[in-house]
């Protein structure tokens, strides 16, 4: 397995160089990066991300409040159900609503769902071949069908949560602001216990086998930014927290967040106004919020060898299989515990209100604004999404890798620039196994 | 998303794959909901939004496999090209991957990669011109739709009778 000591190609003496990343997709113009090396000094790091989100923004303003879990829920085809959480609590938080506890727990339930599908595709499909030295997950499955079939595997049962609790796999229809449409048995949750047996063991395998990958030691000192809960891991609620004293509620997310323009890309970089950039996804959960794991995932993380502290980007992997083992232990807690509403879901009446809400998306945290009127007509809405919250982060650590990594070639370099976005499972992964490598002679 | 209008591990299998609020990307999905209406009984049809990896599930206990799907534009919108995967790989003309999942190429490779592959599989590509983000489907994708329907549910009920 390389690591990024062993690359010794060298590159050739020039003034300047390019590395472009055009984003070649069904959809096109999604994301880029573009790197600029001038007389052996960076000059430039610029990373465009496509934002869906902005578009959505416009587009629900007019439109009823109770529309917004399904409407955002379009936005992403992995985590809809981080996109419909949001805009459901932001919306009951308008309302001044609050959904009893055994909703809240099928919301939780649903949303681990996501997280085991949405953290098994990047672990196998995306991330782990970077690490074994092959191009891509089809390359992997040729001489370690087994693996992949358990990747595949995990991530059905993930969507086998989704298929029950959300109506359908992808962007769930079963979301309601105040709860559910329809909401399980007891008897009908059963499959999915015995699913989920099946997948702990799986995500037990998995911690164990991406622990053994070869991990380059590089750590900086992220500011990391999570939700933390009373007593739980965050999934759907609780304070925004971060290791440099941050604590504040969703509604004061825009007092100590900023959105600032940059001139190469249409999305926003967010920083924290006090600070600079920040992280956010499954390294920033981990680090704020090791203790509140289970004690399996515990157990089984402390075997893999973390402690409760990890600043190494590319062992994000690890910690990705050990929030999966976490979903699996905590899915099995609720089908184990669950008792029907009484109801499937409250009354909510609107009233002309601002709400905000946060949850943990599988990428990190994904922050909703809505302001809506008497009617319960959107007047506003602000969405922003982790990976336009981890864009600064990302040039950040583009820019550190490749000042420590100048003289390799660009062929390389732009491998380890691939790989180290694909760290961060941003919603561009995939886009960065296309590059194209252009050389500028100033 | 996988919607199945019946259940049969014999009968060819449509699949259309798109995104209905991503303009051109749609006409597989609207390949899909037409043919549904159309309730024949010599194939089923299903519809797969962004994640196609989720399909392996559903083609590989199928011996016949058709699938509609949107290509980006190359200076021929509303062009039809059937392309049969099982003789090689389709990369240069389907993105493996999009930005919210893998997408049609990736996962044919991978159920290659796995013995999963369909042992019949077509694939109708059809060039769209614009895939913004609310857009309608264009005047040109949205004339060969019936063209593709009329081919595929023509070939679908030949390997029935056939």
């Amino acid at each position: 397995m390389p690591t990024q000591s062993r690359f010794t190609k060298k590159a050739p003496a020039m003034t300047r160089r390019e590395i472009s990343v055009d984003y070649i997709a069904r959809v096109e113009g999604e994301g880029a990066l573009k790197v600029t090396i001038s007389n052996g000094a960076v000059e430039n790091v610029e990373l465009k991300i496509f934002e869906p989100p902005r578009f959505f923004e416009a587009f629900l303003r007019g439109r009823d409040f109770r529309e917004a879990p399904d409407i955002t829920a379009r936005i992403c085809g992995i985590c809809p159900v981080a996109y419909q959480m949001s805009a459901v609590q932001a919306m009951e938080q308008a309302c001044g609503v609050e959904v009893p506890s055994p909703i809240r727990d099928l919301r939780r339930l649903l949303y681990c769902g996501e997280w085991i599908e949405s953290h098994a595709l990047h672990i196998y499909m995306l991330h782990a071949p970077d690490f074994l030295g092959y191009e891509g997950a089809i390359d992997m499955a040729k001489d370690m069908p087994g693996v992949v079939e358990r990747g595949l595997q995990l991530k059905k049962a993930g969507n086998k949560i989704m298929s029950l609790l959300g109506g359908r796999e992808i962007h769930p229809i079963n979301v309601k602001v105040g709860g559910f449409y329809k909401t399980p048995t007891r008897k009908e949750l059963e499959p999915l216990a015995e699913s989920m047996k099946w997948a702990r063991d799986a995500a037990v395998e998995t911690v164990k086998w991406v622990s053994q990958f070869d991990f380059p030691a590089q750590e900086r000192d992220y500011e990391f930014v999570s939700l933390q809960g009373d007593g739980e891991y965050p999934l759907g609620d609780g304070r925004i927290v971060s290791n440099r004293g941050l604590d504040i509620s969703a509604t004061e997310f825009e007092q100590h967040i900023s959105e600032d323009q940059v001139p190469h890309s249409n999305a926003l970089h967010a920083r924290i106004k006090a600070r600079d950039s920040y992280l956010v996804g499954p390294l920033a959960r981990y680090n704020l919020n090791a203790h509140q794991l289970s004690p399996l995932a515990r157990g089984v993380a402390k075997e893999a060898g973390l402690t409760d502290q990890c600043r190494n980007l590319a062992q994000s992997i690890i910690v990705r299989s050990i929030e999966v083992l976490y979903a699996c232990d905590e899915a099995l807690r609720i089908i184990d515990q669950y008792s029907p509403p009484s109801e499937p879901s409250i009354s909510v009446e609107p009233r002309a209100a601002i709400g905000y809400a946060c949850t943990e998306a599988p990428r990190g945290i994904l922050y909703h604004r809505y302001e809506i009127d008497s009617e319960g007509t959107i007047q506003d809405a602000v969405i922003i999404p982790p990976t336009s919250q981890n864009q600064l982060s990302i040039e950040q650590d583009l820019r550190a890798l490749i000042v420590e990594e100048i003289d390799l070639d660009d062929e390389t370099l732009r491998s380890l620039c691939e790989r180290t976005i694909r760290s961060y499972d941003p919603c561009i992964s995939c886009a960065t196994h296309f590059l194209k490598l252009d050389r500028v002679e100033r | 998303m996988v919607v199945r209008t019946q259940t049969s591990n014999l009968r060819p299998l449509i699949i259309g794959i798109g995104n209905d609020m991503r303009g051109d990307d749609a006409v597989g999905y609207e390949v899909a909901r037409r043919l549904m209406k159309m309730a024949s009984a010599n194939w089923d049809v299903c519809h797969a939004e962004d994640d196609a990896l989720a399909l392996m599930e559903v083609w590989q206990e199928r011996e016949a496999v058709f699938i509609v799907d949107a290509t980006q534009a190359a200076g021929s919108p509303g062009k039809i090209q059937r392309l049969d995967p099982t003789i090689g790989p389709l990369n240069s003309i389907m993105n493996d991957v999009s930005s919210h999942g893998l997408g049609l190429g990736y996962s044919l490779e991978l159920a290659r990669s796995l013995g999963k592959m369909p042992v019949q599989c077509f694939l109708f590509v059809i060039e769209g011109v614009d895939f913004s983000t609310g857009a309608d489907i264009s005047p040109e994708v949205e004339k060969a739709i019936p063209k593709v329907i009329e081919q595929i549910t023509q070939e679908a009920d030949k390997f029935v009778s056939g």
